[in-house]
């Protein structure tokens, strides 16, 4: 998926690549690590104290580099996380009140609080983003299928496992297209009605031909007998006594840290 | 991007709960509806609402050359294609795939449905009734559906988080989010011609796609 | 050969929505046992037939009796539970999570608990010989998505398998594995197999009866010496005969060979002509 790997787009194939190679975090159980990503998402919404918010970012890069996974590739992914909280906080360095840090006379004023809101905000979203690729790296193909058949209700169970495997499917039939458009000089587009009549074209052929596959899929799995369940038998292993520990403890820490964080800058 | 996924920690909790249990409901709706009209076991449903699924969120891993890279969001069109109800469970499960892979965050998944829902609750209705009622040219139906689907769930997003709030801001001003509402706009325009291109060449090629009738070459 | 088929197509028709017609008045049947050949160039029908026997597609007219039991709307379960149907493109058929999901698709459905579906999954991947049961389907060799494909309609414990276009965009060593597999089937398990291919070559190897297609319409049906020897009804059906049928008619052209056997794979004119360079008959030289 080559040509269609950016960057700061987490590619699926590298994702699943670290998740099916084994690293030390796969020996962790799945639910707890999504229990864990529970905790995190709140943790992140709720603690309001920078240092703990920093430790909260800490504890997120680390769980990220036990996991044995490229730092260079988490700090691309971040990009977008980052820009999407810049989008939002930037309008508000000059509007929250504080000491003025940075000061164009008559045209703005960069105030510390709006530097710590721009600050916070980031390091709650990337804490996030941190954590839940690592979930997703650290955990195999079959046990996010066993997750999502234990989670999801009937029809989004199967619907959320079909959209598992046509992304595959779909990505190689637009990177395909994408360079045979490429190999003929279409990267040279430029302008916005010829880039977007190309790359609608492109989308198109990823359109057709999904719809074509979801139909022959549809036939095969009505030709197996297709009685609306479409199971993933893989076992999932329960959080062992020290996977309970560490989330009993994790949860008093953040507990505590809320009902205390007035203490704590 | 054609919309800002919401990253965790932006929204309060309490309303990220409710954006939560909002959409918990009206998907519990569909998940009903499915049960009692027996789609949840049409194996041609299930395997369309994959397929749909999948595209949306591989189409918004590409990046299209334009103003320096837009990533498109694709959502009016998933409207057009498959219609509210299939639309609505891919939409939940976009969100879900998006902030596993660090789009967005998992808290402010109920609002960035919210806000998907109306986008594709939007450009089906619109598209329905200029294409297929008024008969007004594909290009033009889907530009205009998706042009209105998404200016409607821009305000709705910036209205949303003036509501909310955002934490750590005091006094999160309409005005403020002017910047965001405006990078949404021009995203919107961008991906409105997009989905124009798109759904004229479905069209000519594959009308059935769009529920109508193929249209003769003249 | 038993007198009772076990599937018995009688005077099929099938006309698709746009207009087409996938098949008309098709009378076809299955013996247990054996392997049928159904060949035909592109668009005569063969998918059509194959989507059939599986009750994927339900006839506009005609009937389908499965051991003598009419089969129609109502009952299509009956017909997926005996014939196993193996497409062609094999990706369309693997979607489950792992290879061992997805051949513990078909027996779930079939009424299997999950304990028994497991065995039947695991005896069906030993028998294609594929090992890897918790590998991504996707990320499969096309011979490998083949294969388990195959295990995923046998784990189902079928009467018929049908097989549509087997060796199709497969490399040589992989094609022969399938056609070891299919010829396994019916000689170890007893199972019929129909296999829907325009690879004469294949057909003539394996097939002990075949149909020929031609836009829908079955033009002959017998035993592969008897059709693959008529020029003309290949020529009508537009089909190149097997490589051998063209050397043993060059042969006995240049008289090399005597006409009358008729050699239909290739180890049968090897041993003709062996045979023939043994007993030290040269040919006239004329």
């Amino acid at each position: 998926m080559k040509s269609l790997e950016k960057g700061h787009v987490p590619n699926l194939a590298t994702i699943l690549y670290y998740s099916e190679r084994g690293g030390p975090l796969n020996i962790v159980s799945p639910w707890s690590k999504l229990l864990g990503l529970f905790l995190f998402v709140v943790a992140a919404t709720i603690i309001q104290s920078t240092l703990l918010l920093i430790a909260l970012y800490a504890i997120s890069v680390l769980l990220y580099v036990l996991g044995k996974f490229p730092l260079r590739k988490l700090l691309g992914w971040s990009l977008f996380p980052v820009l999407f909280i810049l989008t939002i906080s930037i309008l508000f360095i000059c509007t929250q009140p504080g000491r003025p840090v940075v000061a164009v006379p008559g045209a703005f004023v960069i105030t510390d609080m709006g530097l710590l809101l721009v600050v916070k905000l980031l390091l709650r979203g990337l804490a996030v983003v941190n954590y839940s690729l690592t979930f997703i790296m650290s955990t195999r193909y079959s046990e996010i299928s066993g997750l999502a058949d234990r989670i999801f209700p009937r029809p989004f169970d199967v619907i959320f496992l079909l959209t598992f495997r046509f992304v595959f499917v779909v990505f190689e039939v637009l990177e395909t297209a994408l360079l045979a458009a490429w190999a003929r000089g279409g990267s040279l587009r430029r302008g916005i009605t010829s880039a977007s009549s190309l790359y609608a074209k492109i989308f198109a052929v990823g359109v057709v031909y999904s719809f074509d596959k979801a139909e022959r899929i549809g036939k095969a799995m009505e030709a197996r007998g297709f009685s609306g369940e479409l199971r993933s038998y893989e076992k999932l292993r329960s959080p062992s006594a020290l996977g309970w520990a560490i989330l009993v403890i994790s949860v008093l820490i953040v507990v505590v840290a809320y009902m205390y964080q007035g203490v704590i800058p | 991007m054609a919309h800002i996924h919401l990253p965790d920690g932006v929204l309060p909790i309490t309303w990220v709960t409710f954006y939560w249990l909002v959409s918990i409901a009206l998907l519990g709706i569909v998940a009903f509806y499915f049960r009692r009209t027996g789609r949840s076991i049409e194996v041609k449903t299930l395997s369309i609402a994959g397929a749909a699924t999948a595209l949306a969120f591989v189409i918004f891993q590409v990046e299209v050359p334009i103003f320096g890279g837009i990533h498109l969001n694709f959502t009016p069109m998933l409207g057009i294609l498959v219609g509210p109800v299939i639309g609505s469970v891919s939409a939940i499960i976009i969100n879900i795939l998006s902030a596993a892979v660090g789009h967005g965050g998992w808290g402010p998944i109920g609002l960035n449905f919210l806000i998907n829902l109306v986008e594709i609750v939007f450009a089906f209705s619109i598209f329905t009734l200029l294409f297929h009622r008024r008969k007004v040219s594909p290009f033009l139906a889907a530009v205009v559906a998706t042009l209105i689907a998404l200016t409607i769930s821009n305000a709705l997003m910036v209205g949303a988080i003036t509501v909310s709030g955002i934490q750590g801001v005091q006094g999160a001003e309409l005005q403020n989010l002017f910047l965001l509402a405006l990078i949404n706009e021009v995203a919107a325009v961008v991906e409105s011609i997009v989905t124009g291109f798109l759904v004229d060449f479905l069209a000519k090629v594959k009308p059935e796609l769009l529920g109508g009738s193929r249209i003769e070459e003249p | 050969m038993s007198s009772e088929p076990l599937l018995h197509l009688d005077c099929l028709s099938h006309t698709y929505s746009d207009g087409t017609v996938g098949i008309h008045d098709l009378c076809f049947k299955v013996f247990p046992k054996e392997i049928v050949g159904v060949c035909g160039p592109n668009g005569s029908g063969k998918s059509t037939l194959l989507e059939h026997l599986n009750g994927i597609l339900i006839p506009s007219e005609g009937e389908i009796m499965l051991a003598g039991e009419r089969i129609d709307k109502k009952n299509p379960k009956k017909l997926r539970r005996s014939v196993g149907l193996v497409f062609q493109d094999a990706d369309s058929q693997l979607f489950a999570p792992t290879v061992m999901d997805d051949v513990m698709f078909g027996p779930i459905n079939t009424g299997m608990p999950p304990a028994e579906a497991k065995k039947a999954a695991e005896w069906a991947l030993d028998l294609v010989g594929f090992a890897e049961k918790t590998k991504i389907p996707h990320y499969l060799s096309g011979g490998e998505k083949r294969l388990v494909a195959i295990a995923g309609v046998i784990a189902m414990k079928p009467k018929i398998v049908a097989v549509d276009e087997p060796t199709s965009d497969l490399d040589p060593v992989n094609a022969e594995k399938i056609e070891k597999l299919l010829l396994k089937l019916r000689d170890e398990l007893g199972l019929s197999v129909v296999i829907s291919t325009h690879d004469m070559d294949l057909a003539s190897r394996i097939s002990d009866r075949v149909y020929i297609l031609k836009k829908g319409v079955v033009l002959a049906e017998g035993s592969p010496k008897d059709l693959f020897y008529d020029e003309g009804l290949l020529q009508e059906a537009r089909l190149k005969p097997p490589e051998v049928v063209g050397i043993y008619k060059r042969l006995v052209k240049d008289r090399v060979l005597d006409d009358g056997s008729r050699p239909i794979t290739r180890d049968e004119l090897l041993s003709l002509i062996e045979n023939r360079v043994t007993n030290k008959k040269l040919p006239e030289v004329i």
